[in-house]
This record gives structure tokens, sequence and C-alpha cells, in this order.
């Protein structure tokens, strides 16, 4: 899909990578001080991963897509698994999950952990669904 | 003169309305799939423009907390509509991806994105479904 | 016994847990026993809080640490206990079905991700029936609805992808339609808690009469066209008859019940009995429940392939319980509930009788089953049983069902449903009987000759004999289900 003379773009998706992920990172992070939260910050997270597949090729899909499913699964498993806990052993998360001064980076109890997971999950699927659709045949 | 004032303190209410209903005769009427997902996206996005416009109360400020200290929360905007209509959102995102996955499916087994063209096929190949 | 408490959460957590662990699981056989393994244990749990709610009462559980309007909230009353009960355990008799029979008709590659979207259905399912909460409500709708559609579609051939295009459109419009009410309700309550809105509506009411009639509207047409009332079942044959065996009876036989019993949640909790009587209910039901049982009737005699006439009769079942709401007094309600179970039971034995006799015979088409049942005698044994049901014969469940409905009638006054009743019964003898008398009682064509009768595996035959011997059993002893049903119906 890239020839090899298009060396402007591969340059330019590696300087830019880091800086896409840190956004989406900081965006995922602080969910429960600004708008935003996982979803939209494992959007911008698979938006760094995509630019990298297209301006580096395809190197064929079929175990890298098991492994992203594999990562959401295990993401998803571990959402499940804090909900559940906060559900039957609520004294246990509160001594656990800090729960700080609102306004703080570590505050908010499960809100933190949570977003992450749906980050790692948002992002593996956004990027699962761009190698199976966003290919030619 | 008090019902066009009536209907200009309530014009969420009407644009909202006017986006659903246009939202909905687009997916139900159209025949091209693409357009039925569009239309399903626009009438999606006006119940989301009247959820949210709930929770608006007028001369306070959003719901962003600085650092430190303590909430007030008698001087921020109601937070819990914007959260509900996130997990809308993403709900919506995935019947999109659901159904676009589905066209282009369709597309590789038919060759044409159209629904009426699609039963078209199939009855003359099938004969009697 | 206060742990009991916590089976509901706990029955949602490990159907949604077991769907996220299906993706990492080797081998085909091990997440199929997963999915029998996880279903089974729900239905233990939800068995335990049938018997909890039986002598303890409906009872509230705060989800998070925060209570009620704050946080999500369950509320488990009769109804509930018993929709999810019948869920957890027609959905473990069919995954038993599935050791068998998923395999052979759904591409290897995607069996796995077929169980988890069998386990994520029947979990949100569950949700629908348990939850307090309007939007968390609509959140399950959401998922029942993409996971139903997604059963349908891992066939991946060329009828099943179009059936699950018309499904997952006209499924996102009623998605829209019911939205729309929950930010209308939101609106002029401030509140999405069920009880909560229901005492603040009693007071708003008056103010804001537009909105409510508006939002109710919504409502029904939102739920009726996902639970294929009258003139909205139009997407039904289609989806029901391309899709794999099990998917169809999960889909007949569970998924419509949910939506119907989502619609009497939100009904009978959010809007109360005077709304419900201000509105022109009662006749809308009973001329569309009347609609819905006979013209579907006729529509099924015409059909000549049996997993098509098989979605037609759904369209008729569920316009018995349309017509048992439409009654508004106690025997109906209990009419109603007892059809849920019998129609489920019933249904996924008729589904997968169906499965069967094509996978083994490749048969499809009603004539071509003249004199098959020296052939594959448990299967046609297990069919006749479910096809009386249906009808409507004494000592089957089908006979209890309309027994309750017609008496809830009487008690109504209203004698033109008992008249149409009695008039489907006939029709449904009409198109069930003709397969069961030329499977039996018909020589066959010149083209097979009598060969030896299949020989069916343990867990292909077991399910389909434990739900006729269930369907004979409510048949005749149905007091003990009646007894507890009959304490649902607290607001007529």
């Amino acid at each position: 899909m890239i020839e090899d003379n298009d060396i402007i773009l591969k340059q330019a998706a590696r300087v830019l990578t880091p800086f896409i992920l840190i956004y989406g990172i900081y965006i995922t992070f602080h969910g429960h001080l600004t708008p935003g939260g996982g979803f939209s910050g494992g959007t911008v997270i698979a938006s760094s991963l995509i630019l990298n597949r297209i301006s580096s090729g395809n190197h064929g899909s079929g175990p890298e897509i098991d492994r992203m499913m594999g990562i959401a699964s295990i993401a998803l498993v571990c959402y499940g698994l804090i909900k559940a806990m906060g559900t039957f052993f609520p004294d246990f998360t509160h001594r656990v999950l800090p729960r700080g001064i609102p306004g703080d980076l570590l505050s908010g109890g499960a809100i933190l952990p949570l977003n992450i997971a749906v980050g790692f999950v948002v992002a593996c699927v956004m990027y699962i669904f761009f190698c199976l659709i966003g290919e030619e045949a | 003169m008090s019902s066009v004032v009536h209907l200009a303190n309530n014009y969420i209410y009407i644009a909202s309305f006017t986006l659903f209903l246009i939202g909905f005769s687009i997916l139900l009427l159209n025949s091209n799939l693409i357009k039925k997902i569009i239309g399903m996206n626009i009438m999606d996005t006006s119940v989301f423009l009247l959820f949210i416009s709930q929770g608006y109360i007028k001369g306070r400020k959003a719901p962003i907390l600085e650092g430190g200290g303590s909430v007030n929360p008698a001087e921020y905007v109601n937070p819990v509509p914007s959260a509900l209509i996130l997990t809308g959102i993403v709900v919506a995102v995935s019947v999109t991806a659901f159904l676009l996955a589905l066209t282009v499916k369709l597309y590789n087994l038919y060759g044409t994105v159209d629904m009426d063209e699609i039963i078209e096929i199939r009855r003359s190949v099938d004969g009697n479904s | 016994m206060e742990t009991v408490r916590n089976f509901p959460v706990l029955i949602i957590y490990i159907f949604f847990i077991g769907s996220f662990i299906q993706p990492l699981v080797r081998n085909v056989r091990i997440s199929l026993l997963l999915t029998v393994a996880i279903s089974a244990v729900s239905s233990a749990a939800s068995a335990a809080v049938v018997y909890y709610v039986r002598t303890n009462g409906d009872f509230l559980f705060d989800v998070a640490p925060w209570s009620a309007p704050w946080g999500i909230e369950l509320s488990i009353g009769t109804l509930e206990a018993f929709v999810i009960a019948v869920i957890c355990s027609v959905g473990t008799l069919i995954s038993i079905y599935g050791i068998g029979m998923v395999e052979k008709e759904i591409p290897a590659r995607n069996i796995k991700i077929y169980n988890a979207l069998f386990l994520a259905l029947l979990g949100s399912m569950t949700g629908i029936a348990a939850t307090g909460d309007i939007f968390n409500m609509y959140v399950f709708i959401e998922i029942t609805s993409i996971t139903a559609c997604g059963i349908i579609s891992v066939k991946d051939d060329k009828k099943s992808i179009e059936a699950t295009v018309k499904y997952l459109v006209y499924s996102s419009l009623a998605s829209g339609c019911i939205l729309l009410a929950i930010a209308l309700l939101y609106g002029i309550t401030g509140n999405l808690n069920i009880r909560y809105i229901h005492h603040h509506l009693t007071e708003v009411m008056y103010l804001y009469p537009r909105n409510v009639l508006l939002a109710s509207c919504l409502i029904i047409v939102g739920f009726g066209l996902k639970a294929a009332m009258f003139p909205l079942h139009f997407w039904l044959p289609d989806a029901h008859s391309s899709a794999p065996t099990t998917s169809s009876a999960v889909l007949s036989a569970l998924v419509l019940k949910a939506y119907s019993v989502g619609l009497i949640k939100i009904l009978t909790g959010v809007f109360g009995i005077v709304v419900m009587s201000l509105l022109p209910l009662k006749t809308i039901l009973m001329y569309l429940g009347s609609g819905a049982v006979l013209i579907g009737s006729l529509l099924a005699m015409t059909q000549s392939r049996i997993k098509r006439m098989l979605a037609y009769s759904s369209v008729v079942q569920m316009g018995y319980i349309f017509l048992a709401l439409s009654l508004f007094n106690r025997t109906g309600f209990t009419g109603a509930l007892f059809q849920i179970l019998n129609h489920a039971l019933t249904k996924t034995l008729l589904f997968l009788s169906a499965g069967n006799i094509k996978y083994y015979t490749g048969k499809e088409s009603i004539e071509q089953l003249k004199g098959i049942g020296y052939r594959m005698p448990v299967t046609m044994a297990v069919f006749s049983v479910g096809a009386l049901s249906m009808v409507g014969l004494p000592m089957t469940s089908g006979f209890n069902s309309k027994w309750y409905i017609g008496y809830g009638a009487i008690e109504a006054g209203k004698i033109g449903v008992l008249i149409v009743i009695v008039i489907s019964s006939l029709l449904n003898a009409a198109y069930y009987l003709p397969v069961v008398v030329s499977a039996f009682f018909r020589r066959p064509s010149p083209g097979d000759e009598i060969q030896q009768p299949v020989n069916l595996p343990w867990f292909t035959s077991v399910p389909m004999i434990v739900m006729a011997v269930l369907i004979i059993v409510l048949g005749l002893y149905p007091d003990p289900v009646i007894n507890f049903i009959s304490g649902a119906a607290k607001i007529f």
C-alpha cells in the first residue's frame, strides 16, 4: 500500500506518534477531572496505532488481531472484576482504591482504574475494526 | 402572540424533534444502506441534544474541578446527563460499527449497497423465498 | 439467607465475565462447556432467588455503595424472579443442545464469538428483568439487540446477513424512540429511578400532560417493535428463520419475552395504574392482540417451510400475551406470565426438533416430512408434544395458559376475547396437526425408503425430552407455579 519512497510520511509518523499517545493517555487518566475518560482517550490512542499501520504498510493481520483481542478481553475481565469487588466487598475497595481530595489525580475511587481498562478496550477494538474493514479485500 | 413566545421559549424541544423526525424518515424510507446509517446517527444525536440540554442551569459554570479544596455543588451545571450521554454515544457508535461491517459484507456478496436492488437480485435468483 | 439478595447481581456479573473470557479460550469444546457451566450455575442461583422471593417478598438491592437516587438499584419482585428463572433455565437447556449442534451450522472460526454473544445475551436479558433504573434498562436493551443480531449473523451466509440488517435497522429505530421517551421523562421529573419517577409523576402529571402522553406512546411503539406486536412484526419471519437453530430458539423463546417484560415493568412501575387507565391501552392492546392472533395464524397456514411457520407462530403466541395484558385483571396477568413460561419451553422444543430434522435428513419443507416419524422417532415424538401444547390440548401447559386468559376475559366481561382464543386454537390446529399427521401416518415418498432410526447423542436428545416432560407436568400440576405468579399482579 505504501511504496518505499514515501519516506516523508514514515518519518512524520514516527515523530508524531509519541505526542498523540501522550495526549490520549492524558485524556484517559484525567477522566474524573476533565471531560473525556476512557472512551475518547481510547479513540485517540487507537488513532496513533492506525497512523503507524497506514504509514508502515500492513504486516499481515492474523496473529496480530488475536493478540489485540486477547488484550481487550483481559482488560474487560479486569473491568468486570473491579466492579464486582466494588459491589460485594465495598470496605476492601475503599481501602485499596484512593479516595483523595476532589481535584487531585489520585482521587475518585474506582473511576481511574475503570477509565484505564476502558481505554485499553476501546483502543484495541478500534484498531481491530480498522484492520478488518479499512483494508482492501 | 403568547403561542409564539411559548414556542420561542422551548426552542430546544423544537430543534430536537425536527432532527428526530428527519433522522427517523431517512432511516425508514431511504433504500441506500449508507444513508440509513447516517439517518440513524442523526436520530440518535437529536435525542442526545434533548437529554443534555435538560441539565443546563442558567448562570452556572461547567463542572470541571480544579485542584485542591472543597467543592460547592451550587456553582456547577448538572453533570449527570452528560455522563449518561457518554454511554449513549458509545452505544450509537457500536451499532454504527456493526451496521457498517454488515454493509461491507453485503457489498462483497451482492455488489450493491441498495436494499431494493438486493431484494430484486435475491428474488430473481431464488424464485420463491 | 441474606446472601441470596446478592444473587441477581452475581448472575449478571458471571454471565458478562464469562462472555469476556470466551475470546481467550483455546479450544472450541472448552468454550461450549464453559457456556453450559455458567448457565447451569446461573439457573441454580435463580432458583434460590425464586425461593427467597416466595418466602420473604420483594426486595431492593443497591449495586454500588451509593443508595437509590444517586446509584443504580435492582428491584426484584415476583415477576422479575420468575422471568430470570425462565431465562436461565431455558438458556441452560439450549446450551446443552448446542454442545452437539453448534459446530454443524456455524463456521469453526466463529464459534468462540458465538458463545461470547450467547452469554452476553442471557446476561443482558437478566439485566432488563432485574433493574430498577430506566437508563440502565436502556443500556441492557441495546446490549440485547446488538447480541441478538450478532447471533443471527455468525452463520455467515447471504440470507442471515440480510435478515440481520433488517432486524438491526428496525431495532435501532425502536431504541431511538425509547431513548426519546426516557429523555422526556427525565426532563419533567429529574430522576432516573423507577420508584422515584413514579412518585414525582403523580405530582407533575397534570402540569405536563403532553410530555407524559408522548413518552407513553413512544414507549409502546418502541417496545412493541422489538417484541413483535402485531403490525410491527414484519422483521420477525426473516430473522428467526434464517438464523442457526440454537439462535432461533433463543430469539423466539427468550428475547421477545425480555422486551415484553421490560414493557410491563415500565408501564406498571413508571406510569402506574392512573396513567394506564387514562390512556386507551385496553382498546389498543386488545385490537392489536386479536389482529396478531388471527392474522398471524392465517399467514402461518400459507408457509411451506417449517422454520418460517414456527416464526409466524411466535407472532401468534406473543399476541396472546398482549391480549392477556389488555384485560387489566389479576387472572389475565397470571395467564400472561404462564404463557411466557409455556411459550419459552414449547417454542424452544419446536425449533430444536426442526433443527434436528434439517441436520439429520436435510429436509426443510413441510411436504417432504412424510413418514419421517419412523426415521427420527424421538424428535417427532417431542415435536408432537410441542405441537399439541401450541394447539392447547388439555394435559399440556398450553391449555392452562389459554384457560387462564379465557377465564380473565370472562371476569373482565370481554366475551370477544374468548371467541378469538377459541377460533385461534382451531387455526393453530390447522397448521400444526398436518405436520404431526404426515410424519407418522403417511408413507414416505418413493425416493427415501424406511431406513434405520437415527441415533441421537445424549446431549441432543436429553434437553428436548426434559422440556417435553416439563410441558406435560406443567399441564397436569400447574398449581405451584400459578400460586407463585399470581402474587405478581399487585396493581390490578
